[in-house]
């Protein structure tokens, strides 16, 4: 099949790209500093006793507490008997959904990428991050189930990969586990209605997220001028400008409205949410992600 | 732009409007569209872009603010109405006539007397546009013209004519290779043209015989406006010859800005530059002199003098023999020596002046009539009485006699009373002998020459010493003739005049029985520089006199260039002895039996002057300003507006009407005259850049040059077929062209009508052997070479050769990387089995690693095998010439084939080949 080594160049490439995107992040003194002190996903202390490794209590010995529990030395000092308990440690599921629709292909110049290859490197390389900590990572509403470590790193890539026909995305449902994390990257320019239907249902069950616009540079300035038909990707949607320069500020504010809403969206349950213009780095919005590991903001 | 009001009305078929002329003014009817396309353009929105844009969605129901935007806005509509008018307007051909230097027309006729002497040639074309520019004035208004060439006067006077019909007959009137004569224009004019008239005189810039005359009488007839050239005269005179340099006076008359001069000196056959002087003249400093210092070989072939810029017949100077050879005599005895070789008594005078003269043998009266420059007799003896007399006069005539003394003419009485009209001085009998057994003297050593001999100057490095030789009877003329002396003072070697010719003695014998002298190093340069001032004093006297007919060989154009002529008449040899150019006398080479004497067209420099006007004569300071043809400018403006149309188009509307700007500016490029940019030479260069290009050379024989070609093809085919080189489409190239550097190997067929090099195109070619070019030589004549002498091709090749500093050359040894550079070979053939030549490798490093600097890669192969032919296919791939017969024939060709591989392979990957490839064929070869 040669498409499927097609896609197994593309997927490597991605991935090649992608640790070559986090490669500053862990390099760089200071992001290192920073990591210490935040970016720390991955097991996290639920602040109760349980499986895991760190210390948490002794505890005197209680009936059914199997004798090769016990903490001898803790018990010598006392006359009971006392069992050392460790703080219980869980991993999160933390989703990706790249959105790779028609309007995702577009790139407003030629040397700049499409949005959606810019949304699956970010999705890939902050799986990466993720996975190095242990946590759980998946693409969302893929069969795979989520998993950590590199052979789900590989899986992903190939996931990422997968094209939607559609004009415009939207996240799909999904079975989520408790506490999963969702990050959604897409341009959100389905109508806001379906957005806010698709979002609300993922987090129903009480899952955290964050929502990243990705825009290609052109779309925020609006450079053109002149006699200008606009369509959509796939051409379904057309709009004539006789002078194009002069609804210029009429697109922005509806632009600036679109954002609005989508931050409100976010708002709504405690999500996080940003804008990532496609021409700028990639690492900034890397290093957004992991500083506030979804513990909900 | 408005239509345009005819003041002056059609004429003929041409529209005057004010300085405007229009040669095609129906075209401008083309501007009464200008109105349509406005309302057209009016009505007609803007081409739409298409842009792709996902955020649409958020434009939905957003309005544009105004309506006018739907059409095209007024300052575009502007830029296309005004392109397309520049466009009709450039169509119709439009002339804007300058007006010349100021100057009422008195309604008298014109009489235009242009000099059209050698020394306006550098400039014609300038002053052919400044003719033009004052008939177009006197055409428009109305005054009868007449031109004169002052060079080329007619028969007749047939009247002032209308100027339009002068300006078809310009071409016509061309520079001559003389200057004309005041006077007889004077005379022409006089006796031809009545009434008054006014005169434009266009001036070469050096004063006519007559000048003054002719102007005064030309002011006296009417006005007289004088256009002096704009650019100074370059002349060159006679070369001034001394035995060791050769020092070409130049001068520039009516310089006014400092210009940098070179003078080539220009050898015969190819007419190659052998070497150039550059020279810095300045207002105040108009006279240098350009010194050579040729060695004495090279000297030998200058034909001329040339000057640059501003070539015309007077910057360059014709030399004719008196640089040549000289022809020197040898008086032979009869029957053959006693003795060896060596101490024969020519032997060593054969042997010096071998290299610079040709040399003659014989009897007396049969050299004589070769009219040698020198006559050298060894023994008086040789010379039969009855023949004494007859050298004699050849002597007085001019001939340079130089004898040598000897046992016979120490021992003979008789002889010494009978030659004293042949020795310069008078001679004691018998011989003084130093060093002997029977002497008390040591033998003496040579002095210093004595100031005023021909040897003067002359270094004496090493120990002459005279043991023997004949002693001159002291006289009072006795110092003045001597021209070497012995320490102690006695004459070694004399001389006198005699007539005038010279004679010249060596008291010891020219074998080294009574002296080393014949043997030492400076008896060369002696013998070098009486046989040099020989033929200085020979040819300088004026030649005319005697020989009634004198046939031109070439001659010279009034732009200098030198042109063989055949059939022409002979011109007597008063009119040479009175030396200046003229129509009767056309500078060049003239040849009376075996004598060559060159007249010049600047003749004696000095007495060139600029010439002197008379006060009435108004001379134009500017050159009349030439009329200026707006057709390529105003095209040019169009495409021009039409970019910029097309941009602001783009910044409006879409891409698609971008393009169809670019194509229309494309269309205007195209349309413009001249002005359009023509690159053969850069397209072969990206031709050439698109892959490995082989190349030929283009020898301008048409069969040739196919057949070369269909050689290269040929050989691609193979070389593709076999090995990893992919070649591009031969090409074939002019040989000097600056392009040349881009081809790895070129193939040169020799022919003997093959192209001269200029000076650039040898230095092209030396660089491009000196970076690492190769050219395969093929002069195609293996056949005859094995038998004959050399082709008339391999001469050819010679010439071609020599200035292109190529290396010693030898056979290609077993071991050298053509024999293994791709196949292993013993030989070389082509259509024909001969032998070939590569730069010379010390056999020691043959096939040895690579020595340090040389590195075996040979900048040229020689060789006469016809390669091309036995390459060469046809377009449908079978060979065009057939090679040997049957089997061995293909054979033949395959190997012929595995050459042009092996070349290949060779010029592509110089030495590197030599021990990779075929390691175990090698082997396999020294182990047998």
């Amino acid at each position: 099949m040669p498409e499927a080594a097609e896609v197994r160049d593309r997927a490597t490439d991605l991935k090649r790209r992608a640790f070559a995107a986090i490669a500053g992040l862990e390099r760089s003194p200071a992001a290192a500093r920073q990591s210490d002190a935040s970016m720390r996903p991955g097991a996290h202390g639920r602040r109760r006793s349980g499986t895991g490794e760190e210390f948490w209590q002794f505890r005197a010995a209680a009936d059914g507490d199997p004798a090769r529990m016990i903490d001898w030395r803790r018990s010598a000092k006392s006359d009971g008997h006392f069992v050392r308990d460790k703080e219980m440690q869980t991993s999160n599921s933390v989703f990706f959904w790249a959105d790779a629709s028609r309007s995702m292909q577009f790139s407003g110049r030629q040397d700049r990428p499409p949005k959606a290859d810019r949304s699956r490197l970010m999705a890939l390389a902050a799986a990466i991050l993720f996975a190095r900590t242990e946590e759980r990572v998946g693409v969302l509403g893929s069969p795979g189930r989520q998993a950590t470590g590199m052979r789900q790193i590989d899986r992903m890539a190939v996931e990422l990969l997968g094209e939607d026909e559609a004009e415009y995305g939207l996240p799909g449902a999904a079975d989520l586990p408790r506490g999963a994390r969702l990050v959604l990257l897409s341009d959100f320019l389905a109508p806001m209605d379906d957005i806010g239907a698709a979002v609300r249902r993922l987090a129903r069950d009480g899952a955290t997220g964050e929502l990243i616009q990705l825009l290609d540079p052109v779309e925020l300035s609006f450079p053109y001028d002149g006699r200008t038909i606009f369509r959509s990707m796939s051409g379904s949607v057309l709009f004539e400008s006789f002078q194009a320069g002069g609804i210029r500020l009429a697109y922005r504010n509806r632009l600036r409205e679109r954002m609005e809403a989508i931050r409100q969206l976010a708002d709504e349950f405690g999500w996080r949410s940003r804008i990532h213009m496609t021409d700028s780095d990639v690492r900034t919005t890397l290093h957004w992600l992991c500083q506030h590991p979804g513990t909900g903001g | 732009m408005a239509v345009p009001t005819s003041r002056d009305g059609w004429v003929g078929a041409v529209l005057v409007v004010g300085p405007l002329e229009f040669a095609s003014p129906l075209v401008l009817l083309g501007l009464l569209s200008l109105p349509i396309l406005w309302i057209l353009l009016r009505t007609m929105p803007p081409p739409a872009r298409r842009q792709d844009f996902p955020p649409v969605v958020l434009l939905g129901g957003l309005k544009d603010s105004e309506s006018e935007t739907r059409s095209i806005p007024l300052w575009l509509r502007l830029l296309r109405l005004a392109a397309v008018a520049a466009a009709i307007i450039g169509f119709a051909d439009p002339v804007l006539v300058g007006e010349g230097p100021a100057g009422q027309e008195s309604g008298s006729p014109a009489l235009v007397l242009v000099d059209a002497g050698w020394a306006g040639a550098a400039g014609w074309e300038g002053r052919r546009t400044e003719l033009e520019g004052i008939l177009e004035r006197r055409r428009r208004g109305g005054t009868p013209v007449f031109v004169l060439a002052a060079t080329d006067l007619p028969q007749e006077f047939p009247g002032f004519r209308e100027a339009g019909e002068w300006i078809s007959r310009l071409p016509g009137i061309s520079p001559k290779p003389w200057t004309a004569d005041g006077g007889e224009v004077r005379d022409w004019i006089e006796t031809r043209i009545g009434g008054r008239f006014d005169t434009w005189w266009l001036s070469d810039g050096i004063g006519l015989p007559g000048q003054a005359g002719l102007a005064g009488y030309l002011a006296g007839r009417g006005k007289l406006t004088v256009m002096p050239p704009s650019d100074p005269v370059l002349v060159l005179g006679t070369p001034d010859i001394s035995p060791d340099s050769v020092s070409v006076p130049v001068r520039a008359i009516g310089l006014e800005a400092p210009i940098t001069v070179r003078v080539e000196a220009i050898a015969g056959g190819g007419a190659q530059s052998i070497g150039g002087v550059d020279l810095r003249l300045e207002p105040g400093r108009s006279r240098a002199d350009a010194e050579f210092r040729p060695p004495m070989q090279v000297r030998n072939r200058i034909r001329s003098f040339e000057a640059g810029p501003l070539r015309s017949a007077g910057s360059v100077v014709l030399v004719a023999d008196s640089l040549q050879q000289r022809r020197v005599a040898f008086v032979a005895g009869r029957g053959p020596q006693e003795g060896g070789t060596l101490l024969s008594s020519l032997h060593y005078l054969r042997r010096a002046v071998e290299p610079y003269a040709e040399m003659v043998e014989g009897g007396t009266e049969e050299v004589l009539r070769r009219s040698p420059d020198v006559v050298i007799v060894a023994d008086a003896s040789q010379v039969p009485i009855t023949a004494r007399d007859e050298l004699a006069d050849w002597v007085r005539g001019g001939g340079h006699l130089i004898r040598f003394a000897g046992p016979r003419l120490a021992a003979g009485d008789s002889l010494l009373g009978e030659s004293g009209g042949l020795l310069p001085v008078r001679l004691r009998p018998g011989s003084r002998a130093l060093g002997g057994t029977m002497s008390w003297d040591s033998p003496k050593a040579l002095n210093r020459f004595p100031p005023g001999s021909p040897f003067e100057g002359l270094e004496i490095r090493e120990r002459i010493t005279v043991g023997r030789q004949v002693l001159a009877q002291p006289g009072p003329d006795l110092a003045d003739r001597t021209f070497a002396e012995l320490e102690d003072g006695t004459p070694l070697v004399t001389g006198a005049d005699l007539g005038s010719g010279r004679i010249v003695l060596f008291h010891v014998p020219a074998n080294a029985e009574w002296s080393n002298l014949p043997i030492s190093g400076l008896f060369l340069e002696m013998l070098e520089r009486l046989v040099m001032s020989a033929g200085a004093s020979s040819r300088t006297n004026r030649p005319g006199g005697g020989d009634p007919l004198w046939v031109p060989e070439a001659l010279i154009d009034a732009h200098g260039a030198l042109q063989r002529v055949e059939d022409k008449a002979g011109v007597p040899g008063e009119l040479l002895d009175r030396g200046s150019a003229s129509e009767l006398l056309p500078p060049g080479i003239y040849r009376s039996g075996a004598r060559i004497v060159a007249v010049n067209a600047a003749g004696d420099i000095a007495s060139l002057a600029e010439p002197s006007w008379p006060a009435e004569a108004e001379i134009a300071s500017a050159p009349e300003s030439r009329s200026i043809d707006l057709k390529g400018w105003l095209l040019a403006l169009a495409v021009l507006v039409f970019l910029a149309e097309g941009w602001a188009t783009f910044r409006i509307g879409g891409r698609m009407v971008a393009r169809t700007s670019l194509a229309a500016l494309a269309a205007g490029l195209l349309l413009l005259p001249e002005q359009g940019w023509a690159q053969s030479g850069d397209e072969r260069a990206i031709a050439a850049l698109r892959g490995t290009v082989l190349a030929h050379v283009i020898t301008g024989d048409a069969e040739l040059d196919r057949i070369a070609k269909a050689g290269l093809v040929g050989l691609s085919r193979v070389v593709e077929a076999r090995t990893t080189v992919e070649l591009a489409e031969p090409a074939g190239i002019e040989p000097g062209d600056g392009t040349v550097a881009m081809f790895p190997l070129l193939y040169w067929p020799v022919s003997p009508a093959g192209p001269h090099l200029s000076g650039e195109a040898i230095e092209n070619l030396r660089n491009y052997l000196r970076t690492g070019g190769m050219i395969l030589f093929d002069t195609r004549d293996a056949l005859v070479q094995a038998g004959l002498p050399l082709e008339s091709n391999s001469e050819r090749l010679i010439e071609i050769a020599a200035p292109l500093g190529i290396p010693p050359l030898g056979n290609p040894g077993r071991d050298h990387t053509l024999t293994r550079s791709f196949y292993l070979l013993n030989e070389f053939p082509g259509r024909y089995r001969g032998d070939i030549w590569v730069e010379h490798l010390p056999a020691a490093e043959a096939g040895a690693a690579v020595h340090a600097g040389v590195d075996g890669v040979t900048p040229v192969v020689i060789g006469g095998n016809d390669w091309a032919s036995a390459w060469a296919v046809n377009d449908s791939g079978a060979a065009m010439f057939a090679v040997g017969a049957g089997e061995l024939g293909a054979w033949q060709r395959e190997l012929a084939y595995r050459f042009g591989v092996n070349l290949i392979m060779h010029a592509l990957t110089g030495n590197y080949k030599l021990d990779q490839v075929h390691v175990d064929a090698l082997v396999r070869m020294q182990e047998n």
